[in-house]
């Protein structure tokens, strides 16, 4: 390079950067570089250079020629070339180049920018027109005056224009050229052309305060459609301009909607159900803490407003005589329950009885998230159960009233009679010793005669008394009379422990006793009538309701001794009681020699109210409760009987009565 | 008195302590007294000999009280024949006539009453 260029290069100020070529390739590939601002030619061969340059032109970077001396015909050849200015290698050459070369890089740039900034927009053009266009909402541009000045293909969509829709009224074609005249409709009429009514007050009302709402105003709209069904949009608009241009989008929103009203609906019928429902309705969490419970729930465990949330169920399960609740069960192993009983302990402290069903609630993948449960107070059921348990009782010891009356009036006629022979025996006994004292006295006094005397009185009185027999009949009355006293104290006893009612929970029973004990009673009170035959096995404790099974065994006794009466008034009635261990049960078979039971019967006997008897002689529920106390110990009641020969009953109780309680429970 | 001019009384009943009781009661009336446990032997005594009075329990295990009564009556119509029962209304009525009872005494009785039977009974009164 020349020196003299280096000098005008200089004098540029700004450091610049310099490229070589020393050929046509070398210049050919750095122009590709789009940093390059331009390309100086300093004294090259014209001829040569004229192709090249033409490649170069078309969008490329300037060319700025260094010309020998003042030739102008040189500098015709150059900007023929197509050089963008040419600079003479003259003496004011270092003055002239950087004063050219600044300019020629002044212009490049800003044509380069402007280039690029046309671009752009033409990109950002086409991208919002494709958005329009694709876009799910409705989109118009409304006019000051209501008319509609462009819309989108989902506004078309959405609001057809009227002379597409069907036959077009007059009035629609009135409103059609309205719409086409540019100024002056008033709104809402305006744009009922096109869309519904309650869309055009609502947008006319935007435009009224359009001045003041900048941002997007969102409503949404009932719209009654055309065939009469509702339709729901959602209407955003917003000031354009000055001049009252308005944009106005409209999304259908009706099937969201129509969804989010059917949620609303739906959570709230489940509200309303689960708040109402009496039964007590519980979610817990893995951890036994509670979730939720609803008002029956909140009740029972004495919470309110949602207060219980997060509290432990262990605060309100495991009484002593469980090893788990059935709640616990099923948060700690996911074990399920239908209807299973177990004990509750209220805020107050009392226990009550209640049934729990329970579930897991399980995952997409099937893994537990906690347990509901479902639960009622059986407090009332329970007592109404006992209640009709305790009549069923009571009016099995009715039919035994006359033997007991009889049993205690012996005894009570024996006392009584002693006791009025023991009155006359102590009167006896006062007169003896009343001759006695007087006998004494006189031997005090010592005057024979008076002795004498007294003692033959003493003498004449024991034998009108007959002192011997007094002496020792008075105790023997007195034993008697004691042991009277005695058998009416065991009457009265069976029946008080027959009559008492259960103990709530399950006490190790022993079988043969409570049959045992039952016959005494049956025994004691029908001794005329029954004897009992007894055979019996060495039998395991079982967990059960004793006081229950007696009175299962009483009803079984005195319907067989009724049966035998029935059969030949005048035998003395024996009863066969035989109990044994059979696989897994306790058998208990109690049998008779009455008159059976005729077939048609034997499938209702254990109907509740069914009964043969006279009205009034029973109450129709014996083996009715026989059954369900039998059931309830997970056992199973059988009959065989033959008219004229006999019935057995037959009463299997499984030695583990736990196994069949809960199916059982289920079913109260 | 000699025993064999007293009049016989025989007691029938299923409980010992009441016929105890009884003959207690009666121990200074002028009469024999002998008892039976149950209908079956009250028939067989009084087919040994003759008794002016029998007063029977009603309930007893076998033959009742107006069974008896009603046998002896057939077999023995000169001897008299008083119930001793807690529930006498309760016997059916025809039952009670075919004894043909001299009376019925409740249960419990009264030694006064049961002394002032037996002696309008056995003719003593």
């Amino acid at each position: 390079m020349a020196v003299e260029t280096t000098a005008a290069l200089a004098r540029l100020g700004d450091p610049v950067e310099l490229l070589r070529a020393e050929s046509a390739n070398d210049l050919a590939l750095l122009v590709e570089d789009p940093s390059i601002d331009l390309v100086l030619l300093d004294r090259v061969n014209l001829a040569g250079a004229v192709d090249l340059l033409a490649a170069l032109r078309a969008g490329g970077p300037p060319s700025v020629f260094v010309v020998e001396g003042d030739s102008d015909q040189e500098a015709l050849d150059a900007f023929r070339a197509g050089a963008a200015d040419c600079v003479h290698f003259g003496p004011e050459y270092e003055h002239v180049l950087p004063v050219v070369l600044l300019e020629q890089v002044r212009r490049w740039r800003t044509e380069r920018q402007q280039r690029l900034t046309e671009r752009t927009i033409a990109r950002l053009e086409e991208l919002n027109s494709a958005i329009v266009a694709e876009m799910p909402a409705g989109l118009a541009v409304v006019d000051a005056g209501g008319l509609i000045v462009a819309t989108n293909p989902e506004f078309d969509r959405l609001f057809p224009p009227r002379s597409l829709n069907g036959s077009p009224n007059p009035e629609d074609i009135a409103a059609e050229l309205l719409g086409e005249t540019p100024r002056g409709a008033l709104v809402p009429e305006f744009l009922e052309a096109r869309i519904p009514h309650q869309l055009a007050v609502a947008l006319s009302r935007g435009q009224a305060d359009r001045h003041t709402a900048q941002a997007h105003r969102v409503e949404l709209v009932r719209v009654r459609g055309p065939l009469g069904e509702n339709r729901a949009y959602e209407l955003r608009h917003r000031g354009l301009d000055e001049q009252g241009l308005e944009l106005l989008l409209v999304s259908d929103v009706t099937e969201s909607e129509w969804l989010s009203e059917r949620l609303d609906t739906l959570q709230r019928d489940h509200r309303d159900i689960i708040d109402n429902i009496n039964s007590a309705l519980l979610v817990v969490d893995l951890a036994g803490r509670i979730t939720f419970a609803n008002p029956a729930a909140e009740q029972i465990l004495g919470g309110q407003g949602g207060d219980l949330g997060g509290r432990d169920i262990g605060d309100w399960f495991g009484h002593p005589s469980e090893a788990s609740s059935p709640i616990e069960e099923c948060v700690e192993r996911g074990v399920r329950s239908r209807g299973a009983e177990t004990l509750l302990q209220r805020v107050d402290g009392h226990w009550i009885p209640i049934g729990v069903s329970c579930s897991p609630r399980l995952d997409a993948d099937g893994r537990s998230q906690g347990v509901v449960a479902v639960f009622q107070d059986l407090s009332e059921i329970k007592q109404l159960e006992e209640q009709v348990r305790q009549t069923e009782k009571m009016a099995s010891i009715g039919q035994l009233a006359a033997g007991v009356a009889h049993e205690v009036n012996n005894p009570m006629g024996f006392i009584h009679a002693n006791l009025h022979q023991m009155s006359e025996y102590l009167t006896d006994l006062e007169r003896y010793f009343e001759a006695s004292s007087r006998l004494q006295q006189a031997i005090t006094e010592g005057d024979l005669e008076v002795i004498r005397a007294a003692s033959a009185d003493v003498s004449g009185v024991g034998r009108e008394i007959d002192l011997e027999y007094v002496r020792s009949d008075f105790a023997k009355a007195l034993l008697e009379s004691g042991e009277g006293a005695e058998r009416i104290r065991h009457i009265v006893k069976d029946l008080r422990d027959f009559s008492r009612p259960d103990m709530p929970a399950r006490t190790p029973t022993d079988i043969n006793k409570a049959i045992d004990s039952t016959a005494n009673i049956v025994h004691s009170m029908m001794k005329h009538t029954v004897h009992v035959e007894k055979d019996y096995a060495e039998l395991p404790k079982i967990d059960a309701y004793p006081m229950q099974l007696k009175q299962v065994f009483m009803n079984l006794l005195v319907n067989a001794q009724q049966a035998i009466e029935a059969q030949d008034e005048s035998s003395t009635v024996v009863i066969r009681v035989e109990t044994a261990v059979q696989e897994e049960d306790i058998v208990i078979r109690i049998s008779d020699t009455g008159i059976g039971i005729p077939e048609a019967d034997r499938g209702r006997i254990f109907e509740p109210f069914f009964t043969t008897k006279p009205v009034g002689a029973g109450t129709g529920l014996g083996l009715s409760t026989c059954f369900s106390i039998i059931e309830r110990h997970g056992g199973r009641i059988l009959v065989e009987s033959e008219p004229g020969t006999g019935t057995m009953f037959e009463v299997r109780l499984p030695l583990d009565i736990s196994k069949g309680e809960d199916d059982v429970d289920a079913a109260l | 008195m000699s025993d064999s001019c007293r009049p016989r009384i025989l007691l029938v009943d299923d409980e010992p302590r009441v016929l105890s009781a009884l003959r207690r009661g009666l121990r200074r009336e002028p009469v024999e007294i002998e008892s039976a446990g149950s209908g079956e032997e009250a028939l067989e005594l009084l087919g040994k000999g003759h008794f002016a009075l029998v007063i029977s329990d009603q309930k007893m295990p076998g033959m009742s009280g107006v069974e008896l009564l009603a046998k002896v009556r057939r077999d023995w119509p000169s001897t008299a024949r008083v119930l001793l029962s807690g529930w006498s209304s309760e016997i059916p009525e025809d039952e009670v006539g075919a004894a043909g009872l001299f009376a019925t005494l409740p249960k419990p009785w009264d030694d006064t009453e049961i002394r002032d039977t037996i002696r309008r009974a056995a003719g003593l009164a």
